[in-house]
């Protein structure tokens, strides 16, 4: 066990190591005097990027020595001071990288975890339903729900969530995490914050939940058709005993399989719809840095991201075999 | 035991003209037919597809009332640019905006005769648009599935051929490739695409091809996993028992064993593709002014609440278009799996 | 598409579907339906049978038209006999079984017609006749698993992986026994895993079925299907999947347990050498119907239908000259469309002229032993 865990390890560093790589490789794509265009209009834009920032970002990427040394010299600097979860300074927010991600980090997080929540205690009996009762009216539309969820792009049904319930009916704020003109402290201000996050994560939720019911769905089915049920059967138990006790529990392993995996993933925030709704959570913060420029951001950013699906993949895989007791991890 | 029983009088159905000479079944051709019109859905999806692709193909041909970027002016136009800086939460925002005034202009027009669905705040013909719009959509997502299964099958051909160090180089570097963050890779490409100032008509295939690079080891897994599963097989260990090249017998099998997986996912693919080149032209990465895409048709209302309010005619099109697009691939994918891969029916 | 005259046409696929969904509606509402005991009650037409199975229908619809598995099945298991149902695979033994346990895989498969007349003893002493192609599946718990249990072909994949073996026996004592404690279900148990003969009862109780061999969860699987006193045990070729000393045990086995049982064994082999060893009577299978059945010695001794003939000689035996195993020509016909003479004909080396008129009757040609065979009984209908 330990020596598996050891030996993934390992193998997460190299896929990092990989990643860095093609990250690194590609801001190196971009020609200079671009990357100072960009800087100038932050400047104009009434930012200040100092020149101490600028020239400490030159110097950790290795910019503007385009010889093979210069480049390999370029990556192991900045991989150094990765290693040292020194991200850089970012050029819009002039604070260290990781303070801003780590600031906006908690926001996101708590959207995709309700949202999240509420995929999963939606989506995983509608799966069930559509698989006992396979080929009824209920699987054909469950079927049809889950194809539309699965179809459709999330700033166009973002907007006409934005549009109908927030614009035109008024229930709830169109934008934004709190009532900039209300200072509310204590139960108010969560309450706040649950009205402007309830758009937002019905959103997520919607879109979310297809492939969700899909995959609960695909599982029981193959479950129902296992030897083992028929021998639930056989013993006499009741039909729903089959389904909830025998069936489920086997469901059970690629669902606590897939959000072990997902964990980590509920970190990095929903790009779009956090655009759509402009909340201040990473995804939203990420996206307008990239619009601007802020190259140490968004280097910051993809690393971030990509160490969450390593560690996504890795408790993925560690989960496996915790909750399958035939699995043994080698 | 019963799907068992059933199979094995399927199976004794093809070994040989059994007692009846007159019992008749299905041709393979027939069923895979029937599977697949089996369910109304893949009809539903067939007619979203043809009709997405009449519309967008035949349908420039048929209404030539106004072109692409054909703006509706009939006076001098006048340009403005202003740029405004606003403040929301303490961060700031920069709003350049370079704006065309027609005088006699016909912005935001509603529907009517003269333009179907009205005209977009520049002036253009929406309905004309979405037909153009149609096109990159299909043009785009079409190459891209194309290569991605091109790529996949050779890489993950090359890896379950030749296994060893070549397959692991491969395998992990599909890993890397899975760990990498998609869209905001392709933001990063999508401004190196800025900085070289590449043509806004190209710039989306250059985009669809980067993300072809970081999309094929999804095939290539399942290519790979074919030819392994193959050379376990027991008649693959005959064949080289008795001197057949192994490399041959694996590629005549691989085809029939590999192909249905692939035709299923190339066109769940295409699906999600369409759906990638939506959000990249939503972003304003892809396809840019004045050329149209479904994705930037709807990108105006990010930033201009009137039209989100007002003008649905705008915007609401290109997203029914979307979704009609990405519904109807999936649903034909989904009719195809049916079909094609009885082992994964549902 | 290919205009081969064996392929279907569109339009009779199209018809062949159109009529499977109106036929399985009306079945699955029957099915399903709510209805009084009263409606199922039946009588035995001899006390001393146990089981009653007469003239079962099992038809699967499928997209190539309707595969009539079991075709007007008929035989009786008399009461604390082991009766043996054999055949080739794909004759429909199997079928035969699932339906007694009401364990078809619908809405494909489905009891067409014909009933099957349990004799059950309730709790309090007093004995009912369910017929159970007839009871709704709401209420098919009063039989199953209860007065009927099964034992599967394979024991590796029959067991739940996620339960440990104690979780999924005490599971059966609690269905049965209502007033059953923990402590109760738990020492039930271990009784029964004693009694099939495992050697640390607590061990095997507290493992994960993969921890077993596959000798052992079949012993196992034999102990879940004793655990509530059946008095019938369907065994569904309980060996096939087993090593062959292991399958010596696991035979001795059954038979230990039918005298201590008290009860009734239907085994289902293809391997007429283990019904020789265990059964009382045989019931020879062929395409969904019976083709001969009798006891077992008459079967044995002085076969009559040229199939079992074919059987018998395709046994292996040490004391034949000959050194090629004998085999029947041709195939087991394709279940679908089956037509009205004997299925038997093309395959049959004593074919007669009669043989091509209607399908034979069953006749009994000695007391109790039956074939259906133009050969035998003369009078033709």
């Amino acid at each position: 066990m330990l020596k598996y865990i050891v030996k993934r390890l390992l193998m997460s560093v190299l896929i990092l190591l990989g990643v860095s790589m093609i990250i690194y490789f590609l801001i190196r794509l971009m020609p200079v005097d671009f990357i100072q265009d960009k800087i100038n209009a932050i400047n104009q834009g009434g930012a200040t990027v100092s020149e101490e920032t600028v020239n400490a970002m030159y110097e950790m990427y290795g910019l503007g020595d385009n010889s093979f040394l210069g480049i390999l010299k370029g990556y192991l600097s900045w991989l150094g001071a990765l290693a040292t979860f020194d991200l850089g300074t970012s050029f819009v927010y002039a604070r260290p990288v990781a303070d801003v991600i780590f600031e906006h980090m908690g926001i996101s997080f708590a959207i995709a975890l309700i949202a999240t929540v509420f995929e999963f205690l939606i989506a995983i009996p509608l799966g069930i339903t559509a698989a006992t009762h396979q080929y009824s009216f209920r699987d054909y539309l469950v079927t049809v729900l889950v194809m539309i969820g699965i179809s459709l792009p999330s700033f166009f049904f973002g907007q006409m969530l934005k549009d109908v319930l927030a614009l035109k009916l008024g229930w709830f704020p169109a934008s934004g995490l709190v009532n900039a003109t209300a200072s509310n402290t204590g139960m108010a201000l969560l309450l706040d914050y649950a009205k402007h996050c309830f758009i937002p994560i019905l959103t997520i939720v919607i879109l979310s939940i297809g492939a969700r019911m899909r995959m609960t769905r695909t599982n029981m089915l193959e479950v129902m058709n296992s030897d083992y049920i028929r021998t639930a059967r056989a013993k006499g138990l009741k039909e729903s005993v089959v389904v909830n006790k025998h069936a489920f529990r086997n469901t059970l392993i690629p669902m606590v399989t897939s959000l072990a995996g997902l964990l980590p993933s509920l970190f990095s925030g929903a790009i779009i719809t956090e655009q759509v709704f402009d909340l201040p959570g990473i995804g939203n913060i990420a996206l307008d840095a990239m619009n601007r420029g802020d190259i140490p951001f968004i280097m910051g950013y993809n690393m971030f991201l990509a160490l969450l699906s390593v560690i996504g993949v890795l408790l993925a895989d560690l989960m496996y075999g915790i909750v399958d007791p035939r699995v043994k991890l080698e | 035991m019963e799907e068992q029983t059933k199979n094995e009088a399927l199976e004794t159905q093809n070994t040989e003209v059994p007692l009846d000479k007159t019992v008749r079944l299905m041709s393979p051709t027939r069923m895979v037919v029937r599977r697949f019109f089996r369910s109304k859905l893949s009809i539903v999806g067939l007619v979203m597809v043809i009709s997405l692709f009449l519309f967008s193909f035949v349908g420039p041909l048929v209404y030539t009332e106004w072109g692409e970027i054909e703006l509706d002016e009939s006076g001098k136009t006048e340009y403005s640019v202003s740029q405004t800086t606003y403040t929301v939460n303490g961060r700031e925002y920069v709003v350049r905006q370079t704006t065309e005034k027609s005088l006699k202009d016909n912005f935001l027009a509603p529907p009517s005769a003269e333009h179907i669905l009205g005209t977009d705040n520049e002036g253009y013909d929406i309905f004309v648009r979405l037909m153009y719009g149609g096109r990159i959509s299909l043009i785009v997502s079409f190459i891209a599935v194309f290569l991605i299964t091109v790529l996949g099958v050779i890489m993950g051909g090359i890896a379950g051929f030749f296994g060893g160090a070549i397959d692991n180089i491969i395998m992990r570097l599909c890993d890397v490739l899975i760990c990498l963050p998609g869209i905001p890779i392709l933001l990063i490409i999508s401004t190196i695409l800025d900085a070289s100032e590449i043509d806004a008509k190209y710039r989306i295939y250059l985009l669809m091809i980067y993300l072809t690079f970081i999309s094929w080891p999804g095939t290539a897994r399942l290519v790979r996993g074919q030819i392994l599963s193959l050379r376990e097989q027991e008649y693959m260990v005959a064949a080289e028992a008795m001197g057949y090249s192994a490399p041959r017998k694996i590629f005549k099998h691989l085809v029939p064993n590999v192909m249905p997986q692939l035709i299923v996912q190339m066109s769940l693919s295409l699906g999600s593709m369409i759906l990638y080149e939506a959000t990249l032209s939503y972003l304003n990465l892809g396809v840019k002014a004045p050329y149209a895409a479904w994705g930037t048709m709807i990108n105006i209302i990010s930033t201009n609440q009137d039209i989100l309010q007002n003008h649905l005619n705008v915007w609401v099109p290109a997203g029914i278009c979307i979704v009609i697009a990405v519904l109807g691939f999936n649903f034909i994918g989904d009719g195809l799996r049916d079909a094609l891969d009885p082992k994964a029916r549902r | 598409m290919s205009k081969n005259s064996n392929h279907l046409s569109g339009k009779e696929v199209r018809a062949i579907a159109k009529e499977n969904k109106r036929v399985i509606k009306s079945l699955e509402a029957y099915k399903n339906r709510k209805a009084d005991e009263s409606e199922y009650l039946g009588h035995m037409s001899d006390q001393n049978n146990i089981l009653e199975i007469d003239n079962l229908h099992t038809y699967f619809f499928t997209e190539q038209g309707v595969v009539k598995a079991v075709n007007g099945v008929s035989f009786n298991i008399p009461k604390n006999t082991t009766v043996g149902v054999v055949g080739e695979s794909g004759c429909g033994k199997s079928v035969t079984s699932m339906s007694v346990m009401r364990l078809i895989q619908g809405p494909a498969g489905q009891i067409y017609s014909g009933s099957i007349r349990f004799n059950a003893k309730e709790k309090n002493g007093e004995s009912k006749v369910y017929d159970i192609a007839k009871m709704p599946i709401r209420d098919i718990h009063k039989i199953r698993g209860n007065q009927i249990s099964m034992i599967f072909q394979e024991p590796m994949t029959s067991l739940n992986p996620v339960f440990t073996i104690g979780q999924q026996l005490d599971e059966v004592s609690f269905i049965h026994d209502p007033n059953a404690t923990k402590e109760s279900a738990k020492a039930k148990s271990i009784e029964m895993l004693e009694l099939v003969g495992i050697a640390m009862p607590e061990r095997v109780y507290n493992a994960f079925p993969h921890e077993l061999s596959g000798g052992m969860r079949q012993r196992v699987m034999i102990s879940m299907a004793l655990a509530s006193n059946p008095r019938l045990i369907i065994a569904d070729e309980p060996t096939t999947a087993l090593d062959v000393t292991i399958q010596a045990q696991i035979l001795d086995l059954l038979r230990d347990l039918k005298t201590k049982i008290d009860g009734s064994i239907m085994l289902i082999t293809h391997d007429l050498g283990v019904i020789a060893e265990m059964a009382d009577y045989v019931v020879v299978m062929y395409a969904g119907r019976v083709i001969e059945r009798g006891p077992v010695k008459e079967i044995f001794h002085n076969p009559l239908h040229p199939y079992t003939i074919g059987l018998q000689k395709s046994k292996p035996t040490l004391d034949s000259d000959s050194d090629t195993l004998f085999n029947i020509p041709g195939n087991v016909p394709n279940p679908v469309n089956m037509p009205n003479y004997c299925y038997f004909r093309e395959r049959c080396s004593q074919c007669t002229k009669k043989c091509s008129g209607d399908y034979p009757d069953m006749v009994e040609v000695t007391p109790n032993h039956f074939v259906a065979c133009h050969l035998y009984g003369g009078e033709d209908k």
